[in-house]
């Protein structure tokens, strides 16, 4: 943090653009993500927040921009290519395989290239039972940290909205992303919950990861953000603190309307 | 606020939910005769939630809805339309596949006489849909359709109209237009409680205003002395 400026950024969003039809749902996107920083992604309904996530991780091509990943060009690859370079995000609503138990769904993430090795060692067996081992005592670890102990041989399909978008999280941070687009995390989720998943955000992040988290809700970005940026109407309109925030006059009109 | 005698609509403490925790947390709301009211808020608040209530869309777990002098709580939705509360959902709130005029005469299903002549006011407050009276709905402009879901709503001959975001999506000239005829309804006589997303604007149109924020109602008062109120910013983008 003290060096910032002189560190180059995790992603860089540059000029991007895409329509649908004749509706410009981003109109010359343009920001910078700092590196291993929370960086919250808001703004009022229709501000673009949703296709600029689907831009960044690749289920939407860009029209015109580039989108910089660590020095490297994501826009142009489709998804599977982005999410091997390092980037991983979420839905809104959690996606787990329902009929493995919870410690299999986190196994099952491990990335493409472990497994390849777990694969090719199965010349040998004990090299197969070292590499299982290793990605094992990770996923448990995981879901210690999360508080999943309880529930890790259970299908997880029998898991709460909440639990479910816990999972997701342990699932993330099994691949190591270098960055993670969280989509809405609280939301369908018991408010309870809250500060579970913030501590799960904030593990990602000690992890190494840098993060960008599109919420509506407010306060929780604010506890939980180094930094926000506004969209609204396909367009950054701000950047700062919270606090920074409720006195820029474009952000106030951008959720309060004018009269 | 308005004095019950007068009141049209009067909700209390409403509380409504899908299930799990209730998201409407003992909202009460009260609208005049005649009187155009709104729910504000930030995303999430609830608000849609609570005008689905009114509406009787959804049963609320708690809480005592009074329509017209009587207590509705338990009427389905038709029967609360029969009674004059109408109700425009937000979204798939026209017959895609049926002709505008066909949308007006099924409006009007729960009267028996005078279609004709309310289709005529209709083209009257409406004059846009006129020439498209033929076409299927599905084929409408945003704008149109959601000029014909509240048109649809009016054959119906309302005393009070619960919109739910009529502009949504709509470019800002679109919502200016909406929002002419939803003050020529008014003009009417016919008492309209909206849910908005343009907070000022919403509030600058409306005699009794309620301000939502996580389920609950975080202020209310007129539309013009919330417009005023310094910690209205503070309820959307927190703080404090």
């Amino acid at each position: 943090m003290t060096n910032a400026t002189a560190e180059a950024p995790a992603l860089v969003v540059n000029d991007v653009w895409r329509s649908f039809g004749g509706v410009k749902a981003v109109n010359g996107c343009s920001f910078e993500v700092k590196k291993n920083s929370i960086t919250g992604l808001v703004g009022p309904n229709g501000a673009g927040k949703s296709t600029m996530i689907n831009l960044i991780s690749g289920l939407l091509p860009v029209e015109k921009g580039e989108i910089v990943l660590d020095g490297e060009h994501l826009e142009g690859h489709t998804m599977d290519a982005i999410s091997r370079k390092g980037l991983i995000r979420t839905f809104q609503v959690a996606r787990e395989w329902p009929k493995l138990t919870v410690l299999e769904n986190v196994l099952a993430a491990a990335p493409a290239g472990n497994r390849e090795a777990v694969w090719r060692s199965m010349f040998g067996r004990r090299a197969l039972a070292r590499q299982e081992a290793v990605l094992e005592a990770r996923a448990r670890a995981l879901l210690v940290r999360l508080n999943l102990t309880a529930v890790i041989d259970i299908p997880a399909g029998r898991l709460s909205g909440g639990q479910k978008r816990l999972l997701e999280f342990a699932r993330v941070a099994m691949v190591a992303p270098k960055m993670v687009l969280l989509d809405e995390p609280l939301a369908g989720v018991n408010p309870v919950l809250g500060d579970e998943l913030a501590r799960a955000i904030h593990g990602l992040r000690d992890d190494g990861a840098t993060v960008i988290l599109v919420e509506h809700n407010l306060g929780f970005i604010e506890r939980n953000c180094d930094t926000v940026i506004v969209m609204a109407t396909g367009q950054v309109i701000g950047q700062g603190s919270m606090q920074d925030l409720r006195t820029n006059k474009a952000v106030v009109e951008a959720y309060l309307g004018q009269a | 606020m308005t004095e019950n005698s007068q009141s049209m609509l009067v909700a209390e403490n409403l509380v409504v939910g899908y299930g799990g925790a209730p998201i409407v947390r003992g909202v009460s709301v009260s609208i005049g005769n005649g009187e155009t009211g709104c729910i504000v808020g930030p995303n999430g608040a609830g608000k849609s939630t609570a005008l689905k209530a009114l509406a009787g869309v959804l049963r609320p777990i708690s809480g005592k809805i009074m329509f017209d002098g009587a207590d509705v709580t338990q009427l389905s939705t038709d029967k609360r339309v029969a009674r004059g509360l109408g109700y425009v959902p937000q979204v798939a709130n026209v017959f895609a596949t049926l002709s505008v005029l066909e949308n007006l005469q099924i409006g009007a299903h729960s009267k028996r006489h005078g279609t004709n002549e309310r289709v005529e006011l209709i083209w009257d407050l409406f004059p846009d849909l006129k020439p498209a009276h033929h076409r299927p709905a599905g084929t409408l402009s945003g704008g149109q359709r959601s000029m014909l879901a509240l048109s649809r709503a009016l054959m119906a001959e309302p005393k009070l109209l619960l919109l739910d975001e009529p502009t949504a999506g709509l470019a800002p000239q679109l919502e200016l237009q909406v929002w002419d005829h939803i003050l020529a309804i008014r003009d009417r006589g016919i008492g309209v409680l909206i849910v908005e997303q343009n907070t000022r604007r919403a509030l600058s149109n409306s005699h009794s205003a309620y301000v939502m924020v996580d389920g609950e109602v975080a202020a209310n008062g007129s539309g013009a002395e919330l417009l005023d109120r310094p910690d209205l910013v503070e309820m959307y983008l927190g703080g404090h």
